[in-house]
């Protein structure tokens, strides 16, 4: 082997060690979280922490099917409330992304700007007058009050980042289909949806994604009847006890499906993150 | 005159969701915080102007929540660029698996936040049980504990902001180097342009609006962060590490100090508003 082949692999070989390093940090207290999810009681909490254990399912099975869990219930009101936030979003945000990425009108600047708003506004912000309109109405611990406040979730980053895929299509196609007679809605509908198909799906999944790890907002206006799988596993931290298996079991259940879909989505994660500003 | 009705009529549905869950009760946030309004004290709501607006400028632990929210996302927002900012770097030459690289580097970003701060919490920065103390002892060093010492909560909550979110700062510059022409990096080689040379007049120059969004965005983000604090420390010790959420969340929701905590929070979204004006700029 030539010295400069030999120098060409030593990098190589620095290059893939460097990665190795740099990615334990982000993996690591995931990849810990899920093994202590399989420990018993007693390896959870055994010093030195045990890397080679008998792994168990009990966590699992406890927080699944034992009498008194709550947790199926708290995924199936996540389910409910951050599926019918994204659908709604989905209803009447296409259309608007439509109209901010294709029309001119008065406003719609001003309006792109509240949406932007609405995504950067903290949540404190937002909760605190719904609290007190949601007493006013009885709306707390209510899915349809939830949904509702979820907007403020993904409506904003379902029109943002629909506008940035439908300003990739050329204009001159709804000029076309105009002149065959489609109408701007004829548009939308037979035209826009189907061409940016993967594009609006990534933007359920950022939406999904967002309202599912929603916690302030449960919170304060979940309750008994509509908490979430996040308010759920908040509550394995008693003010007596950590009770790690549970709280690792159930954050592994709620994390997956989630880890699933990002990664069905890596393709547009850039856009997603920075709302359009910079397409990946 | 047409695409002024059709406009209309394709932003109606979701103006009218926007302006119910958001317009409004923005709105009346403002409303409240212009009033006297104690849940505890049972007295209804007074009209008091601008009353909590100067009473909380007089208020030293608003003024502490003020001090720990700008330390708090300029160290969090400072090291989620520079780190990120040096992996993506590091990482700017082929290699195989970036894929795998990619997938590793999402997980922190979609946990949800809560979870964030407890699994620091239980898991890794709990004073005996935690990982990070067994790190310590092994190579001989004391514990720490790491969320109710007073000297180390705060930048122990910055860090876990930091773990969380400097993939994202990572990413999209790990995206936007691989987006780069090829041209003016080939044409400096021919000139003889060095590696550190090349850094700062070809790609810095060029990833500088890239810089500029992720740290907008950044610090957005820092100053909405509340779930990963709240399950970590819950602004504790103390108020070590109450941040303005924390603080109007506190106010509001633990002393029912209604119309105190809305001006508080009234605040938080006018910082938040100037922010967003001047990302909308950048964007355009």
């Amino acid at each position: 082997m030539t010295r400069r082949a030999m120098e060409r692999k030593s990098k190589r070989l620095l290059i893939y060690f460097v990665i190795g390093v740099v990615m334990i940090i982000p993996f690591f207290p995931v990849l810990w979280t899920f093994m202590t999810s399989f420990k018993s009681r007693i390896d959870a909490f055994s010093i030195p922490p045990k890397i080679f254990f008998n792994p168990t399912l009990k966590n699992y099975l406890n927080v699944l099917f034992s009498r008194d869990t709550t947790l199926p219930r708290s995924i199936l009101n996540s389910l409910i409330l951050t599926g019918g936030a994204v659908i709604l979003s989905i209803v009447v945000g296409v259309p608007c992304a439509y109209a901010l990425a294709r029309l001119t009108f008065r406003g719609k600047k001003l309006l792109g700007f509240w949406y932007l708003f609405v995504r950067m506004a903290p949540p404190i912000g937002i909760v605190i007058p719904f609290f007190l309109m949601f007493q006013k109405f009885s709306l707390i611990d209510t899915h349809v009050g939830l949904i509702g406040v979820y907007q403020t979730l993904t409506l904003p980053l379902i029109v943002w980042l629909i506008i940035s895929f439908i300003e990739e299509l050329p204009p001159q196609i709804d000029e076309m289909a105009m002149i065959d007679g489609c109408s701007r809605l004829g548009v939308i509908v037979r035209i826009i949806i189907p061409t940016c198909k993967g594009g609006i799906v990534a933007a359920a999944i950022f939406a999904f994604v967002e309202a599912w790890n929603d916690f302030l907002y449960i919170l304060i206006l979940g309750g008994v009847q509509s908490g979430t799988a996040t308010l759920a596993i908040y509550g394995y931290l008693t003010t007596e006890e950590t009770m790690w298996g549970p709280l690792t079991a159930s954050a592994s259940l709620v994390v997956v499906p989630i880890i699933v879909l990002s990664v069905i989505t890596q393709r547009h994660i850039i856009r997603g993150l920075t709302f359009g500003a910079v397409k990946g | 005159m047409k695409t002024k009705y059709v406009a209309w009529f394709l932003t109606m549905p979701s103006l009218s969701v926007i302006g119910i869950v958001v317009a409004f009760p923005l709105a009346y946030l403002i409303f409240v915080s212009l009033h006297s309004y104690n849940f505890a004290a049972g007295t209804g709501m007074n009209w008091a102007g601008l009353v909590n607006y100067i009473d909380l400028m007089r208020d030293a632990r608003f003024i502490h929540s003020l001090k720990v929210t700008a330390l708090y996302v300029s160290v969090s927002v400072t090291f989620q660029v520079i780190v990120g900012l040096g992996i993506a770097l590091l990482l700017d030459r082929p290699f195989t698996g970036g894929t795998a690289v990619r997938t590793v580097f999402i997980l922190p970003m979609v946990l949800a936040p809560v979870v964030t701060g407890l699994i620091f919490r239980t898991l890794l920065l709990s004073p005996i049980f935690g990982f990070v103390n067994y790190f310590l002892t092994l190579i001989n060093l004391e514990p720490i504990a790491w969320l109710t010492d007073l000297k180390w909560a705060l930048w122990s909550v910055c860090f876990i902001h930091i773990w969380q979110w400097t993939p994202f700062a990572f990413l999209v510059f790990f995206a936007s180097l691989r987006g780069f022409p090829a041209e003016p990096f080939e044409a400096a080689v021919v000139d003889g342009a060095n590696a550190v040379q090349m850094l700062r007049h070809i790609t810095l120059p060029l990833l500088w609006p890239t810089i500029v969004v992720v740290i907008i965005m950044r610090l957005i983000v820092a100053l909405r962060a509340f779930a990963a604090l709240y399950a970590a420390t819950g602004g504790g010790p103390g108020t070590v590490t109450e941040t303005l959420n924390l603080y109007a969340f506190r106010t509001t929701f633990t002393y029912f100090r209604i119309g105190y905590g809305a001006a508080a929070a009234s605040i938080l979204l006018l910082i938040t508003m100037g922010l967003s004006i001047f990302f909308l700029r950048l964007r355009k």
